[in-house]
């Protein structure tokens, strides 16, 4: 299969002030990021607060300038190209935000936000392709004239599903798509997503930190810790035998209903300390099997074939 | 019963606005037990963090309590004067909010904001005062008690600031914890810890906890006993392995089957179809029958009795029939 994106090596170091007259001190979010996603999969991106992972779809599309590395869109390299230049690839490239409160203008109608993808690349006869997009992601016709305060969350983070859909995009980031939904909700989401994905041939990076929500929608999972990949894989295998204890340790510490003989499991969660500096794996502090190489050496991404790579000293 | 430390009865909870009046609970009955773990289980809207607020009787205005008891050790405590209810309160009731981010203080050091606590509901001053700040902060996991004293909430990670919250929480030595989605802001690796952290310290203090969540995974990890509550109404209660393993009410079945797991992956997730109902237009009968597979005719007009099916268990629904109108 081709590869829809390839990501090579990308670096994001943001400044941040300690205090108001203090020092700039570098904060790094993204280090040294590789990702191949392939035409009509689904990608999970998945890590805790801070990981990383929102900055690198957000360099994907080019809403954030690496600084290193390059993107390629369809073999083309979109990277350091001119807002201008930009322009006609944006158009296959969409995202859907985590709350649909806060990204739905409240004095423009859904019929005009949903349109305005289509105005900006010159479609004439908006209406009839936004009320069909309405139709798809199962709102009623009437939508097209109303405004967002008239919809409950489900329904809002559907109108941010049509809007991101109806330019008829190849790529769409979803930035945590459902965790601002209730549960009877979220599902109705996730299926609506899965559908659309199947129906439009699309092909999604879904950001989450729910490894519950990604299992039931991606067909690979890369793991992200302090700015890098640390194991990637194919859902199943991933779920079913992590190799970084990291990953092992996200996987244990989701609360799940899946009755585990009526017990806790004692979980052998370090507290967290901070990443190391410099060399060195950066879950060193945490992680329960470090040997000392570990501390001192930063462990490469290996791939060990299958689609599996893994950045650990002890695979 | 003895050993119920916690006994609501006959709840209901209205806002008075100025197009009339909004009831967000409505005729509730739910009880706690020492030394057990409470779980109310609901989507946004249906009531479950009013009914914890009215407990502790801190229901904003223009909320008010219409009707019904709250029995905390065999005293009701609506009835009791606010001067006595503030010692009660922060006491022997203590309360954990959502946001540990929004519920301290920023300009005060975490000893200030522990050390108020611990000065009115226990009286200690000085250096004993001192001593029971860092004895609770070294309860609650935290390794380096001593700076975390000396520290603002903005010096603290996420998970700390939790943890200061419960501390701040469990220092009068309280009967009842209620937590109120103590972990939802919160990473899946800390929101574990303080699961941990919760059940450790319910062994080790004989606390009952009154945990509010959204999370069905969460319920399983630390629950005892269930109550699933819809748009001010309980649905269904009973202990976790009645609720997980043999639910009864069509909501309960279609919660457990919509949340995507961990387990095996299915085409297609199970959904409830429709939308949680607004509180102003709330549908007659049973409040769960526009979205109900199984609704009859008889739901669409009366309000569904309680049926028994074990000494815990119960489900409002009428496609089991008898017992008598209550809810809780």
């Amino acid at each position: 299969m081709d590869n829809l994106v390839e990501v090579k090596d990308i670096a994001k170091t943001y400044k941040s002030l300690d205090g108001v007259f203090g020092m700039e001190k570098p904060v790094v979010a993204v280090n040294g990021v590789n990702l191949q996603i392939k035409k009509g999969e689904s990608l999970g991106l998945v890590g805790e607060s801070g990981c990383g992972k929102t900055t690198v779809g957000k360099i994907i599309l080019g809403l954030e300038k690496p600084d290193a590395g390059t993107v390629h869109f369809e073999n083309k390299k979109i990277s350091g190209l001119s807002s201008k230049e930009m322009f006609s690839t944006r158009k296959y490239m969409q995202i859907i935000f985590q709350d649909p409160f806060a990204s739905l203008n409240p004095r423009i109608r859904i019929g005009s936000a949903i349109g305005e993808v289509l105005t900006v690349y010159g479609v004439k006869d908006t209406e009839k392709l936004v009320k069909q997009m309405i139709e798809i992601i199962g709102l009623p016709e009437d939508t097209y004239y109303r405004y967002p305060h008239e919809f409950s969350g489900g329904q809002r983070q559907r109108i941010c599903i049509a809007r991101a859909l109806v330019g008829n995009p190849k790529f769409v980031v979803c930035d945590e798509p459902v965790s601002s939904l209730d549960v009877s909700v979220q599902a109705q989401i996730i299926n609506l997503l899965k559908e659309l994905k199947e129906e439009l041939h699309l092909t999604y990076l879904f950001i989450s930190h729910d490894l519950r929500v990604v299992k039931n929608i991606c067909d690979r999972i890369t793991v992200m810790y302090y700015g890098k990949i640390i194991e990637e894989g194919d859902t199943d295998i991933i779920y079913t035998e992590p190799l970084h204890p990291y990953t092992e340790l996200l996987i244990s510490a989701v609360p799940s209903m899946i009755m585990k003989n009526g017990v806790r499991r004692k979980r052998n969660a370090v507290s967290s300390v901070s990443a190391i500096n410099g060399e060195g794996c950066p879950f060193f502090y945490r992680c329960p099997k470090r040997i000392e190489k570990c501390g001192t050496i930063t462990p490469v991404l290996k791939d060990l074939g299958n689609n599996r790579k893994v950045a650990c000293w002890n695979v | 019963m003895i050993d119920t430390l916690l006994k609501i009865s006959k709840l209901s909870i209205e806002f008075l606005l100025p197009e009339g009046s909004l009831k967000a609970v409505d005729g509730i009955n739910l009880s706690v037990r020492k030394k057990e773990t409470v779980c109310i289980v609901g989507e946004s809207g249906s009531g479950k963090t009013v009914t914890a607020l009215a407990i502790m009787r801190l229901i904003p205005k223009p909320g008010i309590i219409s009707s019904g008891e709250i029995f905390f050790n065999g005293e009701n405590i609506l009835k009791i004067p606010e001067n006595k209810m503030m010692q009660l309160r922060g006491a022997s009731i203590s309360m954990v909010f959502q946001e540990p981010f929004n519920s301290l203080n920023p300009v005060f050091r975490v000893s200030d904001q522990i050390g108020e606590s611990v000065e009115l509901h226990i009286g200690l001053k000085g250096l004993a005062k001192e001593q029971k700040i860092l004895e609770v902060l070294k309860l609650v996991g935290i390794q380096d008690e001593k700076r975390v004293y000396n520290s603002y909430p903005h010096e603290l990670s996420g998970g700390m600031r939790q943890r200061v919250m419960i501390a701040m929480g469990l220092v009068s030595n309280p009967s009842l914890l209620i937590a109120d989605e103590p972990t939802t802001a919160l990473d899946v690796t800390i929101q574990s810890q303080i699961l941990d952290l919760l059940a450790e310290l319910k062994e080790k203090l004989s606390l009952s906890v009154l945990l509010i969540t959204h999370d069905l995974g969460v319920v399983n990890e630390i629950g005892d006993s269930v109550y699933v509550m819809y748009a001010g109404k309980i649905m269904e209660k009973g202990n976790k392995s009645e609720i997980f393993n043999n639910p009864k009410h069509p909501y309960t079945e279609g919660l457990l089957k919509s949340v995507p797991d961990l387990g095996p992956v299915k085409r297609r997730l199970y959904t409830i179809e429709g939308n949680i109902p607004n509180l102003k237009e709330l549908p007659n009968g049973c409040r769960f029958h526009p979205r109900c597979p199984y609704a009859m005719e008889i739901c669409k007009k009366q309000t569904p009795v309680e049926t028994k099916f074990s000494s815990q268990h119960s489900a409002w629904c009428f496609r089991y029939q008898g017992g008598e109108e209550q809810n809780g």
